[in-house]
């Protein structure tokens, strides 16, 4: 099956290791790890067209980034569990049909290349990128700038996890740290879009953690921090499939791991430090420039495929303009990490200095309380660690 | 069994407090052992990457060998991560462990 793409995609091609090769890698790495982390996808799409930027053939590219992106998943996740983020029986859940989602979305694959060939495929694939970012990023914006606007949630985001949570067909699956359950039916189409997103684009929680957020009720950090155990499930059983085919370059995933394993613990820390919209804010930044980015790069596809006719340098600046813009993404979602992070951190720091020998002392913060803020109203006005909590449990519940 | 404590918190990971030297509980120290491995580790797989990549590329049970280091490196390099961030200072908000 994956031979077949592989043959209508290119050969086992594997790049020479020059110095610029592996910084460019390492660099890479550490930013799609930092936005894994934090937002608990992304970064894939940049890293694959990365690499074969650099020389490696499109699935030696996919299978490489594959192979580091479970063990960096495996990580996130493991910290963000410690950090009481992560609700590990959705995450199974979840992650099962999504691993059925990715065979689908394989099968998908194949079908395009074998009726439109190659160009059929990335035209397919930059659709796909460009229709479901746009939609469900505009719709996430559209939340963002309501909640900004002091309403919490929109309302019909808020009334169809509602009304999902309401469906009470078993079996039924508790949500962790709040007192509502949902049936495991309504789960699966989350699932199998994650699945069948990550084996069209490479990034599924584009789908998936929006998913959890407006159709499930889950709140944003933990729903960021459930898809990395979902991509964990996903890479793992990818992986097997591309290193059984022998696809993939070790050492471009030695040298990818090398920075994102950095970057992903970076990440994870950072959401112990800002509040839910931020997750949201990232999440639809990357949406929409990467949206823009394939936008840019579809007239070359429509070009060979035969529909347009374009001069050979057109298609070389689209390309090249498509990738630039990529990178930039890459860039602004670390920015926005990072300066978040400080921010957050300067600004607890702000308040503990005040704090005088004698004052009542901080009470402990649980783990309901970090996740939730359950315990906000408890601390107000005493606990440092609150400026980096919802400020009410419905201010994080954005379905 | 007695905790290992340092300023009057519990050490992680010291199972046995009178074995391990006071200068390992540092994360600096631990950084610095964790990062010598990783570097190892590393170099070893560099010096013989025209090796790895020949038998890694040959599909079928040499699956199990990619995906095998790769969890390898990724527990050597993310406990000599984990220990780095410590070092500097970047901890969770509102918890002191990871």
């Amino acid at each position: 099956m994956l031979m077949d793409i592989a043959a209508a995609t290119g050969v086992k091609e594997f790049i020479d290791l020059t110095v610029f090769n592996v910084f460019f890698l390492i660099t890479l790495g550490f930013l799609g790890g930092l936005i894994s982390g934090f937002i608990g996808s992304g970064g894939a799409f940049v890293l694959t067209p990365g690499m074969m930027n650099l020389g490696a053939s499109a699935p030696v590219a996919v299978a490489s980034n594959m192979c580091h992106k479970f063990p960096k998943a495996m990580v996130g996740s493991y910290k963000r569990y410690k950090y009481g983020q992560l609700d590990v029986k959705l995450g199974a859940v979840i992650g099962l049909s999504a691993v059925a989602g990715v065979q689908l979305g394989i099968r998908i694959q194949e079908m395009v290349i074998d009726k439109w060939g190659e160009a059929g495929s990335n035209l397919y694939v930059s659709a796909v990128f460009v229709v479901i970012l746009v939609g469900v990023g505009g719709y996430m914006l559209r939340d963002l700038l309501r909640s900004r606007r002091g309403q919490s949630s929109s309302e019909g985001a808020q009334t169809l996890a509602k009304r999902i949570q309401s469906i009470k067909l078993r079996p039924m699956i508790s949500l962790k740290g709040t007192d509502t359950s949902v049936s495991v039916w309504a789960t699966i189409p989350v699932g199998f879009g994650t699945g069948l997103l990550a084996a069209t684009i490479a990034v599924g929680g584009f789908i998936g953690v929006p998913g959890m957020i407006y159709i499930l009720g889950v709140s944003p950090i933990m729903a960021s921090a459930t898809e990395l155990s979902v991509a964990f499930l996903m890479g793992l059983t990818g992986v097997i499939t591309w290193a059984v085919d022998g696809y993939v370059d070790i050492r471009m995933t030695l040298l990818l791991l090398a920075g994102s394993l950095f970057g992903v613990q970076i990440g994870a820390i950072g959401t112990t430090y800002v509040r839910d919209y931020v997750i949201k804010f990232v999440m639809v930044t990357l949406m929409l420039i990467v949206a823009v980015s394939r936008s840019v790069v579809i007239p070359t596809y429509l070009d060979d495929l035969g529909s347009i006719s374009m001069s050979h340098g057109m298609v070389s600046l689209l390309k090249n303009c498509s990738f630039a813009i990529m990178c930039v993404a890459l860039g602004v979602g670390g920015l926005i990490v990072l300066g978040s992070m400080w921010v957050a951190k300067r600004r607890s720091e702000a308040v503990v200095h005040p704090v005088e020998p004698g004052i009542a002392p901080i009470p402990p913060v649980t783990r309901h309380s970090l996740v939730h803020g359950a315990g906000v109203s408890d601390l107000e006005g005493q606990a440092p660690s609150t400026m980096a909590m919802p400020s009410s449990p419905g201010d994080e519940k954005a379905g | 069994m007695k905790q290992a404590t340092m300023n009057g918190m519990r050490v992680r990971g010291a199972v046995f407090p009178g074995l391990v030297p006071r200068w390992w509980n540092r994360p600096v120290s631990r950084a610095l052992g964790w990062g010598s491995l990783s570097v190892l580790v590393y170099y070893l797989l560099f010096a013989h990457q025209s090796d790895l990549t020949e038998y890694f590329t040959r599909g079928g049970v040499y699956a199990g060998a990619v995906i095998g280091v790769a969890f390898a490196v990724t527990f050597v390099h993310s406990v000599f991560a984990n220990y780095v961030l410590e070092a500097f200072g970047l901890r969770p908000s509102g918890k002191g462990g990871h």
